[in-house]
């Protein structure tokens, strides 16, 4: 049922992490560093690091929970779909484009059942799954990786970070297009 | 810019929820203190208990429509709709009770939204006044439910803002041991020489992308280890190493509290996602069936490709309209 492909990858998935910790600390030791007193002194920034996230991922995930509870996502939804349906878009995706910068869980429950409405071989399938695997929840990440470093002013990250999203999204109609015609 | 969108989210959405609501209100939409007619299946009742009775209730399209009105009514499909119907009569035999109505799967969507208004999704419970004490052939209940007043206001308190406030702490502790744990093999791969290893072999390519970053800096590391973990999907790691690599950009900024050049290329390298094995999409297609889950790999990598070269040049050219104001940075915090 699975291909040689398939298994390949999961393996490599499923191994690497163990493989890279176990190169590292093995080269680490031949070259002589303490290697157990080295890993507490990084590990301990793992707490601050993590709580200093906190009020960034507050701010940003309530906002955006805000904006879905209301039903404007569903009324920016509508209102764009008949523009992105004239240049070939189908408007059954637009929901699915604007939530996957948002909500990383959402996003996926969404694909999911666009694929099992319209089969996962078919153009609607296949265009949600590569619009689902070439973006990444943007705003997650803005909020969390600024949010490490206290950075409060992100001047021109998420307009680029929208911009490549649109890109993404672009290429993914023109490409499934093209490869499964 | 981040300021904007997070204002405009919120004020957008206090807007929405305000307009809805007071449509709501304005058109009555939920018949707030109007009986509704619904019949009794008698064949179906039975005896739950003193007084207590279970069986069917139904609803006919055409009384949905005169209540709440024909759009309201539109939804469903077929004439008749019925509910489980739970009665319990104020006395024996008296002609008025409570009405608990489980609402099925093709249930008119005005009347899932009122119960889910008043906290449950599948049941709307309310007063009701029978014909005859009997439940006899043709009895008609008028069925009073709940008042609905503000609902969407009351959702995005409840999920938007209370619910979600907690969600975002969760995700963040969560976060505290793989954090740890990444943090910990950093240290020792940098005091093994080996971040700046990795930071050598791949030079000439960062140099360009990062012309602000001195090559041989351990943030050059830590990104590329960010982006190694990215790119083999292995976003447990992923996570961790950014943020790493972010502590490491943030030695080199000017500015505390303003996000750097490299900062802002590094979290657009970041968010194009660049993968070589989009494995949850995968693993989502297989399970739905499809006759080659793996088929849509080379349309997600070079769309992603295609998008981290654009982002990689637009990011660079705006760069210059958003310039660092070097006194912001001492004010406040």
């Amino acid at each position: 049922m699975e291909s040689p492909f398939i298994a390949i990858v999961k393996i490599l998935s499923t191994a690497a992490i163990p493989l890279i910790i176990f190169a590292i600390v093995v080269i680490a030791a031949i070259r002589k560093v303490k290697v157990y007193e080295e890993f507490v002194e990084g590990a301990k920034d793992g707490f601050t690091t993590a709580v200093r996230i906190i009020p960034y991922l507050v701010a940003m995930l309530v906002a955006i929970g805000m904006f879905r509870a209301s039903g404007a996502m569903d009324i920016l939804t509508a209102a764009i779909s008949p523009a992105m349906n004239a240049i070939g878009f189908p408007s059954e995706l637009m929901p699915l484009a604007i939530v996957r910068n948002l909500s990383g869980s959402g996003s996926l429950g969404l694909m999911t059942d666009i694929m099992r409405t319209h089969g996962p071989d078919s153009f609607m399938g296949r265009l949600a799954g590569a619009m689902m695997g070439s973006h990444e929840t943007t705003f997650y990440v803005l909020a969390v990786y600024f949010g490490a470093v206290n950075i409060k002013r992100t001047r021109h990250a998420a307009l680029a970070g929208i911009f490549s999203d649109v890109v993404a999204l672009i290429m993914s109609v023109i490409l499934v297009r093209w490869l499964f015609p | 810019m981040l300021n904007y969108i997070w204002l405009g989210l919120i004020v957008i959405a206090i807007f929405v929820a305000l307009g809805r609501d007071v449509s709501e209100e304005a058109t009555n939409r939920f018949r707030n203190n109007e009986d509704l007619t619904l019949h009794i299946a008698p064949e179906t009742m039975k005896v739950a208990g003193p007084n207590h009775y279970t069986g069917t209730a139904y609803l006919t399209k055409a009384e949905l429509s005169r209540f709440y009105g024909a759009d309201e009514a539109k939804p469903i499909k077929g004439d008749t709709v019925f509910f489980a119907a739970d009665i319990v009569q104020s006395q024996s035999n008296a002609k008025s009770g409570a009405l608990t109505l489980t609402l099925p799967t093709n249930a008119p969507p005005i009347m899932v939204d009122a119960a889910a208004a008043n906290g449950d999704a599948t049941k709307i419970i309310g007063k009701a006044a029978f014909d005859t004490s009997g439940f006899a052939a043709g009895t008609n209940v008028s069925f009073l439910p709940p008042t609905v007043h503000f609902r969407i206001l009351a959702k995005v308190a409840d999920e938007g803002i209370l619910k979600i406030a907690n969600v975002a702490v969760e995700l963040a502790i969560g976060l505290i041991g793989v954090m740890a744990l990444w943090l910990g093999i950093m240290k020792i791969a940098e005091a093994a020489g080996l971040v700046l290893l990795l930071a050598k072999i791949v030079k000439p390519i960062m140099v360009r992308v990062f012309p602000d970053v001195p090559p041989d800096h351990p943030a050059i590391g830590a990104m590329v280890m960010n982006m190694t973990a990215n790119f083999l999907g292995l976003s447990n790691a992923a996570t961790p190493l950014g943020l790493k690599a972010m502590e490491e950009l943030n030695k080199l900024n000017p500015v505390a509290g303003t996000a750097t050049n490299a900062m802002c290329m590094f979290l657009t390298i970041n968010t194009t996602a660049l993968t070589l094995v989009p494995a949850t999409v995968i693993a989502i297609r297989l399970t739905l069936g499809s006759t080659n889950p793996t088929d849509i790999i080379m349309p997600t990598f070079l769309a992603t490709l295609i998008s981290l070269i654009l982002g990689i040049i637009f990011t660079r050219f705006i760069q210059r309209f958003f310039p660092v104001k070097p006194t912001e940075g001492t004010v406040g915090e």
